[in-house]
């Protein structure tokens, strides 16, 4: 059903949910891992906690960007859930990533935004 | 362990705040989400204000999200991203203040609302807060003592009734018991009086074991406690030592007579002998005596106990040992035992101390104890705000709701423009909690005045020490009521404005009060209030009731115009025997009698409602009591003056006189209930009946029989008395009762004096009315009926206006219906009539639901009931009579406006 589906139908992403795709394309992970892997990347800019995390895993899920799958042997807590990014997921945050871009250079060429060191 | 306890608690309440989710969700991530959550709150920092910050975001993430996916789940496009919010750092604080701004800013539009609800919601808050600081007080209050938890008392249980230990008990305790780390005496409590360099003065004192401030771990805040062998001294006696004794002294007397000075080594005299102040006690110091004890006042004088503690037998009625020494054993638990395993090796240990065969041990913690009489009480009384509370915040939520009918529009257009719903919920619960904050500011003052009162009203019941304070705790607490009050009150507005679409606000029918949805909840939570304050009016008309009972109950005696004090004849020289202490009492009595306004005067082994229990086997006829389980009955040894002094009548047969002292021919007399057993079988009086007197068993004739009295407390029927003659067990506590019209001042002054005429070592102690015997038992139940009644009359307000507000409401959403009927050519008459049909009609939901309510929470207030059932017909039919006129009052104002509404103008307003 989500292979039929054109990534473009998702734009745009909700900030937090291109950062979670963004945490996942580094490998799966579990819930907290997420929380910090963003916390970190963000600088504490972003800080998702567990009860919109979940609300966006399972947006995510439901689209086929996402998916779970069994935890790595060695996880001891068996409560647990890991997710992966899907290659539909990819194709997503791409096409996010190429929409902003597109604004960006936009921004750009129409003189809002100067790319530092682009000047000198 | 700590922390995986500390786990265990973040895990459960995590797990309830998921509630908030669809059902669906949480059954596909709760699990998921729960083990993130812990993972965070394992990493969470740490520190006072950080544990509250993350509580807070927590609760507030998973309220409006979980809310939010709610709404989501309702009519969720098929597809599409839309989670609501989530706030990165700054960004949620900002959105907050935002929304806090808005709110305020709301809030101010519309004073009137505003005002309504946050006064509904102060004292929504305030009354909580008011009982908590009570609570936090009397039941919550670190004990003065190191590791108060493991501190216990030790006593014993038969079939009727409680023996304390003895000395000799404690002895063995000590030598055996390994559940018990060490065990601590306090072998008397009396009343001395104190000559220093000041004034003399009375004071309470206790006397202890040497290593009683070792087992209650109390560091002194000057000098020192008691040394070992300061235990060890010779016997007091005719012919003591007269080397100066040892006493520790309380903070307060240091201050009142030493005025917090030098004060060590300083000597008094303490009921004529020598003594050197060793040691003061921190300011936060008190006793751990039971406020029931025989004690009135705070010891202020400590003293040591100067005999082994195996001297102190129990006074064994088979043998008597001429001693009455038993006391308060404190012990401390040894490390990792429960209360359940030292009870279980006391129980073991029983038998080798010559106790009634059905004596059992009871070990209480320390803190349980002290609060045996206050705990029921107040928590009846905080069931009771927490129905206020939920009132209070049902009526601010069918203020909001009204009110969000009204916003409707601003609501569709936030979201029109691009607020998603959670922003949506998020304004309408910042809002709600504008309101609660400012409801808990007002509430917090109001609690600060209410909780003195409360406290000062009912200090008999719960503790004489200190103020309720409003402390860190008190304030956390608050807090907490005031997010529950937000949650309680917001919830239900939020989601009808998140619910809100465009294509309802465009089709919706018009009118102030907008959505029939909004109605038909308000109709709810009216419903639902008319349910609690049944349940509040139905717990306050009980208790009322219970107070009227208690005071017409009559317990056997004539509490009025009667002192009573307590004496201790203690003093070997001259009170040794049986009978010096009767003659000695009997000249008491004869003095007492010459005394203006005084009609009769007597003694008794102990005064009925005062805490003292002797309970003893005996026989009906002439064979010794059956060894297994015999009868048993309370014993009481009297003068003859004691019955006409107290006023307990003589229904049958005679009074004792001084001659049924005689040794040859023993008499008692018995009460009704006694009678009754042997009326079975034959006549009462004349009737032999086999007991243990001076040490042997002995056969008694029954002389009289005298009307059944209250010994325990007035709740419970007495049990079966029997009167002995005190020559026959003389024992050397007593208390007697002196008969007068003679104002209590002066009659108490009197009687010290001849007291003291007689011999000036003996201090009349506890000297009080009768009356104050039964009003300790009338008074904790009269102030917590009174305070229900006022949480019932409040609760009683708060739904009316409520519901005058529904109907109000209603009314003006009806305006053109109600227009139609009347240019159609109904009667205002029938307007009304069909308007009071329906609130009649909300009141019998409300009424049934309420006496469901009570019948569950009945259970509950049985600790104050006296000969009234939890479910009472009566009662309850009274408190929904009184709830149903309330409603036809809150409903007659809007419906009469509503009949008089003119079908032009309503009309004219399309």
């Amino acid at each position: 059903m989500h292979a039929q589906r054109r990534p473009e139908e998702l734009l745009p992403l909700r900030e937090e949910a291109l950062w979670l795709l963004l945490a996942l394309h580094e490998g799966a992970a579990h819930g907290y891992a997420l929380m910090q892997a963003i916390e970190q990347q963000t600088e504490g800019r972003v800080a998702i906690q567990t009860g919109a995390l979940y609300r966006f895993l399972h947006r995510l899920e439901d689209d086929g960007a996402i998916e779970e799958i069994p935890a790595p042997a060695a996880e001891t807590d068996q409560r647990r859930r890991y997710y992966r990014i899907t290659r539909f997921g990819r194709a997503v945050a791409a096409a996010e990533l190429a929409r902003m871009r597109e604004l960006l250079d936009m921004g750009v060429a129409a003189g809002v935004l100067r790319i530092r060191g682009a000047d000198a | 362990m700590h922390r995986a306890e500390g786990e265990g608690r973040a895990r459960r309440v995590f797990r309830a705040l998921l509630f908030v989710y669809p059902e669906a969700f949480r059954a596909r991530h709760g699990a998921a989400m729960t083990a993130t959550f812990i993972d965070a709150w394992r990493n969470r920092r740490r520190g006072r204000g950080a544990a509250s910050l993350f509580w807070a975001r927590a609760v507030a993430d998973v309220m409006t999200e979980g809310l939010a996916e709610r709404v989501a789940a309702r009519r969720r496009p098929v597809s599409g991203p839309s989670p609501g919010a989530s706030r990165g750092g700054m960004r949620w604080l900002r959105e907050l203040v935002q929304d806090a701004r808005g709110g305020v800013r709301a809030l101010q539009k519309d004073p009137a609302f505003t005002v309504v609800a946050v006064f509904t919601l102060a004292l929504g808050i305030g009354a909580p807060t008011a009982v908590f600081s009570v609570i936090s007080h009397v039941l919550l209050r670190e004990l003065p003592f190191g590791d108060p938890d493991a501190l216990v008392f030790v006593e014993w249980r038969t079939g009727t009734g409680g023996l304390s230990p003895s000395g000799a008990d404690v002895a063995q305790m000590r030598e055996s018991l390994s559940t018990l780390e060490r065990v601590a005496f306090i072998s008397e409590l009396g009343e001395a009086s104190l000559i220093g360099s000041e004034d003399p003065e009375d004071v309470a004192y206790a006397r202890v074991t040497a290593d009683f401030f070792d087992v209650l771990q109390v560091e002194p805040a000057a000098g020192r406690t008691f040394t070992d062998d300061e235990g060890l001294l010779p016997a007091e006696g005719d012919d003591a030592v007269s080397a100066p004794a040892p006493v520790v002294i309380s903070h307060s007397l240091w201050l009142r007579r030493f005025g917090g000075g030098a004060v060590l080594g300083a000597s008094m005299h303490i009921n004529g002998r020598p003594s050197t102040i060793i040691g003061v006690l921190p300011e936060a110091f008190r006793a751990p005596v039971r406020l029931e004890s025989r004690l009135g006042a705070e010891p202020e004088v400590w003293l040591p106990m100067r005999v082994a503690l195996s001297g102190l037998a129990r006074t064994d009625r088979l043998r008597d040992q001429d001693t009455d020494d038993t006391g308060v054993a404190i012990g401390r638990l040894a490390a990792g035992i429960d209360v359940e395993r030292a009870r279980a090796e006391l129980d073991r240990l029983a038998p080798l101390l010559g106790l009634p065969l059905d004596a059992r041990a009871s070990v209480m913690r320390v803190a349980d104890s002290l609060n045996r009489t206050s705990r029921p009480i107040l928590l009846a009384l905080f069931g009771a705000v927490a129905l206020v509370l939920v009132m209070a915040c049902s009526n601010v939520a069918g203020l909001l709701i009204t009110r969000g009918a009204g916003r409707r529009h601003e609501m569709v257009v936030r979201q029109a423009i691009g607020a998603s719903r959670a922003r949506v919920i998020r304004q309408v619960l910042t809002e709600s909690a504008v309101l609660a904050i400012a409801g808990a500011l007002l509430g917090v003052l109001l609690a600060h005045t209410a909780g003195s009162l409360l406290f000062r009203v009912t200090t008999s019941t719960f503790s004489n020490d200190g103020q309720p304070v409003l402390d860190l705790r008190v304030l956390t607490f608050t807090i907490g009521v005031t997010v529950v009050a937000t949650f309680l009150s917001g919830t239900l507005p939020a989601l009808m404005a998140a619910r809100t679409t465009a294509a309802q606000v465009l089709r919706s029918d018009r009118g102030v009060a907008g959505g029939r949805s909004a109605h038909t909840l308000r109709t709810a939570l009216t419903v639902s209030q008319i349910a609690l304050v049944v349940v509040l009016l139905g717990a306050a008309g009980l208790v009322l009731q219970s107070v009227r009972q208690l005071e017409r109950a009559h317990p056997g005696f004539v509490a009025e115009d009667a002192v009573s004090f307590d004496l201790a004849l203690v003093y070997a020289d001259r009170y040794r025997g049986p009978a010096e202490r009767a003659a000695f009492l009997a000249a008491l009595e004869e003095r007492l009698l010459h005394l203006p306004g005084v009609t009769s005067a007597g003694a008794t082994g102990g005064l009925p409602l005062s805490g003292r229990d002797f309970v003893q086997p005996y026989a009906v006829g002439r064979d010794l009591p059956d060894s297994d389980n015999p009868l048993r009955a309370n014993f009481r040894v009297i003068t003859p003056g004691y019955l006409p002094a107290i006023g307990t009548r003589i229904v049958l047969g005679r009074n004792f006189t001084p001659a049924d002292d005689r040794q040859d021919r023993r008499v008692v007399i018995v009460d009704e209930a006694l009678a009754r057993r042997l009326a079975r079988d034959g006549q009462v009086v004349s009737r032999v009946i086999t007991l243990p007197l001076d040490g042997q068993w002995e056969r008694a004739q029954v002389i009289g029989v005298a009307e059944q009295v209250k010994f325990d407390d007035l709740r419970t029927v007495g049990r079966e008395t029997v009167y002995v003659p005190y020559r026959h067990e003389a024992s050397r506590r007593l208390s007697v009762v002196v008969r007068g019209r003679t104002p209590h001042a002066e009659l108490a002054g009197a009687l010290r004096e001849e007291l003291r005429a007689m011999d000036p070592r003996l201090m009349p102690h506890n000297v009080q009315r009768l009356t104050g015997y039964v009003a300790a038992q009338v008074v904790p139940v009269r102030d917590a009926s009174m305070l229900l009644s006022l949480f019932g009359l409040a609760a009683l307000l708060l739904s009316a206006v409520g519901l005058y507000g529904t109907v109000s409401a209603g009314v003006a959403q009806q305006h053109r219906e109600i227009g139609i009927r009347m240019a159609l050519g109904a009667q205002p008459s029938s307007v009304i009539t069909s308007l009071l049909r329906t609130g009649l009609a909300w009141a019998a939901i409300g009424i049934a639901a309420g006496t469901g309510l009570m019948l569950l929470a009945g259970r509950m207030l049985r600790a104050l009931l006296y000969d009234i059932a939890p479910h009472d017909p009566a009662t309850l039919a009274a408190s929904a009579a009184i709830v149903t006129v309330a409603v036809l009052a809150a409903i007659v104002i809007p419906a009469r406006r509503a009949a008089h509404v003119d079908p032009c103008i309503s009309l004219h307003g399309d």
